[in-house]
């Protein structure tokens, strides 16, 4: 009489996974060991109890299934081909979308700055036409000008002129009138 | 392949693998509706990459897989989810057509489920694909990516803690 084998065999003999040659000589030992006997019989217990209880339906759920799959794949089939160009969805991702939201608003920012920029200075008075000329001939060849006691010099009457500095013509005139003819 | 030779195609493997699937995922999750949307999203999956499949076997192993990961994983959230309410569900209801031997049944029915929820994952999923999809070692071990001899010992494993959870006497067989 053999050993008895391991329960694992045991439980390999149950499900019927043994080869032929090993199955032979394990059947061979169970019909003649009532303790292997009484471990396939708690093997088969076990197995039986797990399948006691009562099971749905599964064939009506075959069909169910089945019905809401088709219906899903063929909505599928005939929604993708229609998708607008204009309605499709784009993926983008948070740090691409971060990154366009940002240049957005510094583009935005400086356009604004420059909007304001640009309505304080042509809200400043526009220059007014003045009539320019050349007059260093006339003031420095002409002695004659230099008779009179005064240059009389006209700056532009309007509210918003700014007198910035000396002008550099008189400060020749000035010059000329004290070093070279006085 | 054409749009009618992949339907058919589907439909083969459908048929084949869907009362394997649908019992493991039940007998899994012990839920009806959530084995039923667990294998529809399955054979949706399949559908979309039928055409990496060339044979029903290839498929079968592949949502054999999936269903299971799907199961567990829909185990695992309703675990956390319904952890307080559990204790609720699982109290023994009692109705006025209840005979003795109803209530036996369905009290031994209640400690094998409760037995088999009990056991870890690695040694129920073999057993279930075993017990309910019908499957042999072989191809357990290749749905599961395991090999054989590990598959053999955990059905052992785990049909030996049932025993140790279950005292003979008071499991119910019909």
């Amino acid at each position: 009489m053999y050993m008895c084998p391991d329960v694992e065999i045991l439980s390999s003999f149950y499900d019927d996974e043994l080869e032929d040659s090993q199955k032979q000589i394990v059947s061979n030992h169970v019909s003649s060991c009532p303790h292997c006997q009484k471990k396939l019989s708690e093997l088969k217990l076990i197995s039986e109890s797990i399948h006691a209880q009562e099971e749905p339906d599964f064939q009506m759920a075959q069909v169910q299934v089945w019905n809401k799959i088709m219906d899903i794949v063929d909505h599928q089939e005939v929604r993708s081909p229609k998708v607008n160009f204009w309605q499709r969805r784009f993926q983008i991702s948070f740090p691409a979308a971060a990154a366009l939201a940002a240049a957005f608003i510094v583009v935005l920012t400086l356009s604004v700055f420059s909007f304001y920029m640009g309505r304080h200075t042509t809200s400043s008075p526009a220059s007014p036409e003045l009539n320019i000329t050349d007059a260093s001939d006339t003031l420095f060849n002409d002695d004659s000008l230099f008779d009179t006691k005064a240059i009389e010099f006209n700056i532009p009457a309007i509210n918003t002129f700014i007198h910035a500095g000396e002008p550099l013509l008189i400060k020749e005139v000035d010059f000329r009138t004290r070093n070279g003819k006085n | 392949m054409d749009d009618k030779a992949k339907k058919d195609f589907f439909e083969k493997i459908y048929k084949e693998i869907f009362p394997v699937v649908v019992k493991v995922s039940y007998h899994v999750t012990r839920d009806m509706d959530a084995a039923q949307d667990v294998c529809q999203d399955a054979f949706i999956k399949l559908y979309h990459r039928l055409d990496t499949f060339s044979e029903v076997e290839d498929a079968k192993f592949w949502l054999i897989r999936v269903v299971k990961n799907l199961s567990f994983n829909y185990l695992e959230h309703e675990k956390v989810k319904n952890r307080a309410f559990d204790k609720i569900k699982r109290l023994p209801t009692f109705s006025d057509d209840t005979g003795e031997k109803q209530l036996l049944k369905k009290e031994a029915v209640e400690k094998v489920n409760q037995a088999l929820e009990q056991l870890p994952e690695n040694l129920k999923a073999p057993l279930i694909l075993r017990e309910f999809g019908g499957l042999n070692y072989k191809e357990i071990a290749t749905s599961l990516g395991i090999s054989e001899s590990n598959v053999k010992i955990r059905i052992f494993r785990g049909r030996e803690a049932l025993g140790k959870l279950l005292p003979v006497g008071d499991v119910y067989v019909p």
